[in-house]
């Protein structure tokens, strides 16, 4: 935990994003945060683009090769990410969450004890991060484990950032249990109600879970702090078109 | 200089760090940052196929190599790298790739030799025991590269009767099963103009039979009141379906025009035969290497409808098309 996370600013002072002036002021950091922005808003293939705008400017920031690992984790091209890792391992021998971040991509392909091995060298490394956590708690999740829950509590403890329980919700559903994932996602939405994202995953988790009246809300909330947001508009009209099924009205009817 | 990836500090003018090694030059560095990206279609067919439990598969099956050769190790058996495991497919390649040049060409050399004499004499009793001895000489050269280690004696007895059942599965049964479609061995057992009793003729069993090629019968017991005393016979196909067949005094025509073809045995045929259409899926073979017995007087020339009878042949009748003599020796060649 950082020592200033508690601080108060004034709203303002916290929203404002200092646009730099000239071209000679976008550097490494102004594109560092911009990716770190559109990764909390869920625009995973814009931030991407701006980690490796950053890379551009100096190659030697971890947090870019991380983020586009991550990025491309999140955009479902596991091999990728994969091969990636492979070569920012390359440049960053033994940097812990370089290696947390192959595990997660092997994790996603299937390679349960590469991924093991990777997760462990990972947490011997990482220090105090809070990603490799996270992908062992994956990495129980995928093994069918019913401890993973005590990893990403350690996840939670070590980065108090909402982005983290939304992250473990977005792992749960990848591994289809909404269940879980939408209480991780109500803990999300609890810590960050301003974030539009948060609300689209708790959405998008109610929706798996066919909670559709919540879900239409929590869309509703997403639309409400971003009223162009393309994914929650889309998921909204899925709502609202919806064709009828058995299965769903079966689940109503069990209370689920 | 510290390192951006341990936030070592180093000294100044390192190329890479103290701790972790990872490049301390890297801010300057020329390094291409754009990641690979799948394409559309790769990540809709990975969304379609069963790309997530392939590879679960493919990585379960490398796991379980890995924990039987972990196992097998500890019990004294122990399992080589999948290159190694492949290059024992032939003997003494494996020895190659081990830098064991000189037992590599010893048991090569040694293989190919009998083997090469094994194939010669495929179907004899020399050749099944060359055979034999190529197969325990491929054995051999797997058990010496297993065990290039010190090994109790019942380690190797089981791991030599595991190879020969691996390599048994793996290539020779399939190789044998093959090789006896393609190349099925038979002894002949009487003496004829054409074969002598004891000779090896290769017959090809899925090899399709046309007028003028020596195939192998089974003929049934009895047709039309004949029988025929053989369990398969050897002779030759005169004509296929639809042909218009006519034997007379030795001489055959078919369709008219006289064809060269004669049985394997001319001087046991019947004086006169005539066929005016082959039916559909027989063929016109005059079973000159069988002893046939029936009710006809030979004298008065009866034996049209009989031979009519044995004569033709069902293609579901025909095991296989004769093609080459490979015992004695010095009849070695291929057959017409």
């Amino acid at each position: 935990m950082s020592r200033f996370d508690n601080l108060e600013f004034e709203e303002s002072e916290v929203r404002r994003t200092p646009e730099p002036q000239s071209e000679l002021e976008r550097d490494e950091h102004y594109w560092l945060k911009l990716a770190d922005d559109n990764r909390r808003s869920g625009f995973h293939e814009n931030a991407l683009r701006y980690y490796s705008r950053a890379l551009e400017v100096d190659k030697s920031i971890v947090s870019g090769w991380l983020g586009q690992v991550q990025m491309l984790i999140a955009l479902d091209e596991y091999p990728e990410a994969d091969l990636w890792g492979k070569k920012a391992l390359e440049l960053f021998r033994e940097n812990g969450d370089l290696l947390a971040g192959r595990a997660q991509a092997l994790i996603r392909m299937g390679d349960q004890r590469g991924a093991g091995e990777l997760c462990d060298a990972a947490m011997q490394r990482a220090g105090p991060s809070a990603y490799p956590w996270l992908v062992r708690g994956e990495i129980m999740v995928a093994g069918r484990e019913t401890i993973d829950h005590h990893c990403f509590d350690k996840a939670v403890a070590l980065a108090q950032d909402w982005l983290t329980p939304l992250e473990i919700a977005r792992i749960y559903l990848h591994y289809k249990r909404p269940s879980q994932a939408v209480a991780w996602a109500g803990k999300a939405v609890a810590k960050a109600p301003e974030q539009p994202y948060a609300w689209y995953v708790k959405g998008s988790c109610e929706l798996n879970l066919n909670l559709e009246t919540t879900a239409r809300q929590s869309f509703k909330r997403c639309l409400e702090l971003v009223p162009n947001h393309s994914d929650a508009q889309r998921r909204l009209t899925e709502l609202t078109v919806r064709p009828w099924s058995v299965g769903r009205i079966l689940g109503r009817l069990l209370g689920r | 200089m510290q390192c951006p990836s341990c936030r070592f500090e180093n000294m100044p003018g390192l190329d890479a760090c103290g701790r972790c090694g990872s490049n301390l030059k890297l801010a300057t560095a020329v390094l291409d940052v754009e990641p690979p990206r799948a394409t559309a279609w790769q990540k809709r067919l990975r969304r379609w196929l069963p790309w997530y439990s392939a590879n679960r598969f493919r990585y379960a099956a490398r796991d379980g190599r890995a924990a039987a050769a972990d196992l097998l190790d500890e019990a004294g058996f122990p399992l080589p790298e999948p290159s190694i495991l492949l290059r024992f497919l032939v003997p003494g390649w494996a020895h190659f790739f081990c830098g064991q040049k000189a037992r590599g060409r010893l048991f090569l050399g040694a293989f190919l030799g009998l083997f090469g004499g094994g194939i010669l004499c495929w179907g004899s009793g020399l050749g099944n025991f060359l055979l034999g001895l190529a197969v325990s000489v491929h054995a051999s050269s797997v058990i010496d590269i297993l065990f290039r280690r010190p090994a109790g004696i019942v380690s190797r007895l089981v791991a030599g009767f595991a190879v020969m059942l691996v390599l048994g599965v793996a290539i020779y049964f399939p190789a044998g099963w093959l090789a006896t479609r393609v190349a099925m061995p038979v002894t002949v057992q009487i003496n004829t103009p054409v074969f002598k009793a004891g000779e090896v003729l290769l017959v090809n069993t899925w090899a399709t039979p046309k007028p003028g090629s020596l195939v192998l019968c089974s003929p049934p017991r009895t047709v039309g009141g004949v029988y025929i005393q053989a369990g398969q016979f050897i002779d030759r196909v005169l004509a296929g379906p639809g042909d218009r067949v006519l034997w007379e005094n030795g001489q055959l025509f078919v369709n008219g025009q006289p064809s060269a073809l004669s049985p394997v045995n001319p001087r046991l045929t019947p004086r006169r035969l005539e066929i005016p259409q082959v039916p559909a899926d027989h063929f016109f073979i005059i079973p000159t290497n069988v002893e046939v017995r029936g009710n006809w007087n030979e004298q008065n020339n009866p034996l049209e409808p009989a031979w009519l009878a044995i004569s033709l042949f069902r293609a579901d009748r025909i095991d296989g098309t004769v093609y080459f003599r490979t015992e004695p020796l010095t009849r070695f060649g291929p057959l017409h």
